[in-house]
């Protein structure tokens, strides 16, 4: 190759990866493959529905109140290795637990991910009291399905 | 000489000039593609989190990254070892096919140790979120992962042993215990090597299953890279083999254990063959037809038949000796850049030792009947241990009696560290000063250079010494 194309060469494919690091460094920008299966619906503040648990209706987002303690799931969140769901538990203004309600499971290896990133993501989330939490590395979609499952559900218990 | 010669004279060389600015293009192109290439296979990467992936985060993790990035980058540069190997006319016209095979061994110590590192990287890694240590995981995650934790993984873990295997074969130590027949068709597994990895990256890629992009990306580099090798690898010399019809018409005896072939076939003028070319040559014959074998044209193609000269080199080349007139032949081909395209100068000097005289030989004849040199125009260095290996001396001898040639057979023993022959070689003055005598006006002249790689070398290094620009140096590397 002669010099100055080899010159020009490397620079774009420095600049090339230098951008795409840092576009990928943050993937809620808009990482391909993740997208909200059912839009949280916010529902009228104390409807008497039933229970979601039993699995009749897992897609609408559902709101169950236990005295002072309430349960708010989140939206299913498709992610290339299956789908994400959780439910936030409040007491008053705090998020007192999050449980998963499905995690990404498109293999066994998907599987060993989500049992390996729940419990720090939660411990995140109830640290955080937020859905601000970081990414756990090498559950990257996992994550990204937690965060937007749980903000969904954050959003319910706000509105 | 007539005026007309004489501007034919100046007309046929100016080309070369040109031809070389056009190659130098295009391997710039062809280059830039390949830089693209991984480019955009790592940008792919990084676009997707690969980043922080590699850099944050457990070092069980870090290494899953690292085992995805090396799997994708050693994937992108073994379809460009295919690639190379294709026999693309692009590739071929730019870089000879000497070269890019060069290429392609050179591509493949990079691409093999990335794979191995791609699966042992992700076989630790995994391991390491089982909880078994790095010293206990690369010996039992594979079990877990081959007793159908991933799907897949069989075929993966198969590519990748056929993988070593084509490598180990080819590494010049074995290459010489190796029978060429052997050595070829455990290379063609390699194509298979690349089928059977392609379902474990679409199906548990992290890179690539769910990816609509990386998806269409990867799917189609595959579709481009079969259609090349299927194009150009299998249905043009299909095509050719069947529009020539070739058999072979005689089988003549040069010297001891050296053969020419006669080929004769139908439509033989619309075959763009070159002297100084060569061609893949199969002969349908028992014990023959399993391979096919890169010789050159031995005399400039006249539309009417092609002649190739085999010294008895291994069994396959002694059993040439015994074909049969009429017997069919297939061709691949033909192949490489030795060709008298990419003359700069007027004046030529032809250098060949041992069976390296074949191209040389075709290059002689085509020059001298072009009508575009004069009679010191052309002048043919030929080495040989002996005066029994003067392959097609005769022929040389008769072309240089008329004239049309100067002829020098440098007949002798290999004498190390030179190219010439005892009594020429390590006179003191130097090999340099003798080639110029040889040689008048040496540095005028365009240089074919042909035989084996070590003599090839000195000759060449002489050639540079005495003053003969590179872009004026062309050689054939046979390595076979």
């Amino acid at each position: 190759m002669r010099s100055r194309t080899a010159l020009l060469g490397t620079l774009l494919a420095a600049a090339a990866l230098t951008i795409s690091w840092r576009e990928g460094a943050n993937p809620s920008v808009g990482m391909p493959g993740v997208h909200v299966i059912t839009a949280p619906a916010p529902r009228p503040s104390h409807s008497s529905s039933s229970p979601a648990a039993g699995g009749s209706s897992p897609r609408p987002s559902s709101r169950s109140t236990t005295s002072a303690t309430h349960r708010y799931t989140g939206a299913l969140v498709g992610t290339p290795y299956g789908d994400v769901q959780v439910q936030v538990v409040t007491s008053g203004s705090r998020i007192t637990d999050v449980r998963a309600v499905h995690l990404t499971d498109a293999n066994q290896h998907s599987r060993d991910i989500s049992a390996f990133a729940a419990p720090r993501l939660k411990q995140e989330a109830l640290s955080s009291q937020s859905a601000n939490i970081d990414t756990v590395s090498g559950a990257t979609y996992t994550s990204e399905g937690y965060r937007q499952s749980l903000q969904a559900a954050l959003d319910q218990a706000h509105a | 000489m007539t005026l007309t010669t004489d501007r034919q004279r100046v007309a046929a060389h100016v080309g070369g000039r040109e031809l070389a600015r056009q190659r130098a293009f295009r391997s710039d192109a062809l280059e830039t593609s390949v830089l693209g290439l991984l480019t955009v296979t790592v940008v792919l990467f990084l676009l997707d989190g690969g980043g922080p992936a590699l850099t944050v985060g457990s070092a069980a993790s870090r290494l899953e990254a690292l085992g995805r990035v090396t799997g994708l980058v050693g994937t992108a540069l073994l379809l460009v070892q295919l690639l190379l190997a294709a026999r693309l006319p692009w590739v071929d016209r730019t870089y000879g096919h000497d070269r890019a095979l060069v290429a392609h061994r050179r591509i493949s110590r990079v691409a093999l140790p990335l794979l191995l590192a791609h699966a042992l990287a992700l076989v630790i890694s995994y391991g390491a979120q089982r909880g078994l240590s790095p010293a206990l995981s690369w010996l039992v995650e594979p079990i877990y992962l081959l007793g159908g934790e991933l799907p897949d993984m069989l075929t993966a873990f198969a590519s990748l042993l056929l993988l070593v295997v084509v490598a180990v074969t080819s590494m010049n130590l074995a290459r010489r215990r190796v029978r060429h027949e052997t050595w070829h068709v455990v290379h063609l597994t390699a194509y298979a090597a690349v089928v059977l990895s392609i379902p474990h990256q679409l199906s548990n890629g992290t890179d690539i299953a769910g990816h609509p992009l990386q998806r269409l990306w990867w799917l189609s580099l595959y579709v481009a890279t079969a259609g090349a090798v299927v194009l150009f690898r299998v249905l043009l010399p299909l095509v050719r083999s069947l529009r020539h019809a070739l058999v072979v018409e005689a089988v003549v005896p040069e010297a001891p254990g050296v053969v020419s072939v006669h080929v004769r076939g139908r439509q033989l003028d619309r075959l763009p063959a070159r002297a100084g070319q060569f061609l893949q040559w199969r002969f349908l014959s028992p014990g023959l037809f399993a391979a096919a074998h890169p010789w050159s044209l031995s005399a400039a193609p006249d539309g009417r038949t092609l002649r190739l000269t085999v010294r008895d080199l291994g069994d396959h080349s002694r059993r040439l000796s015994r074909l049969r007139p009429g017997t069919r032949v297939l061709i691949e081909g033909p192949y490489g850049r030795f060709t008298t395209d990419r003359r700069t100068r007027r004046r030529v000097l032809l250098v060949a030792a041992g069976i390296g005289i074949t191209p040389i030989r075709a290059l002689a004849e085509e020059l001298v009947s072009s009508g575009t040199v004069g009679p010191d125009d052309v002048t043919v260095l030929y080495r040989a241990n002996d005066a029994d290996s003067l392959v097609l001396g005769d022929e040389l001898q008769e072309l240089a009696a008329t004239g049309a040639l100067q002829l020098h057979l440098l007949v002798g023993r290999p004498v190390p560290g030179s190219w010439l022959p005892p009594g020429l070689a390590g006179r003191p003055d130097g090999d340099v000063a003798t080639l110029r005598r040889l040689v008048p006006l040496l540095r005028t002249h365009d240089v074919y250079l042909c035989g084996p790689p070590a003599w090839m070398a000195l000759v060449r290094g002489d050639l540079r010494a005495a003053g003969v620009p590179r872009t004026q140096i062309h050689d054939e590397r046979f390595g076979w």
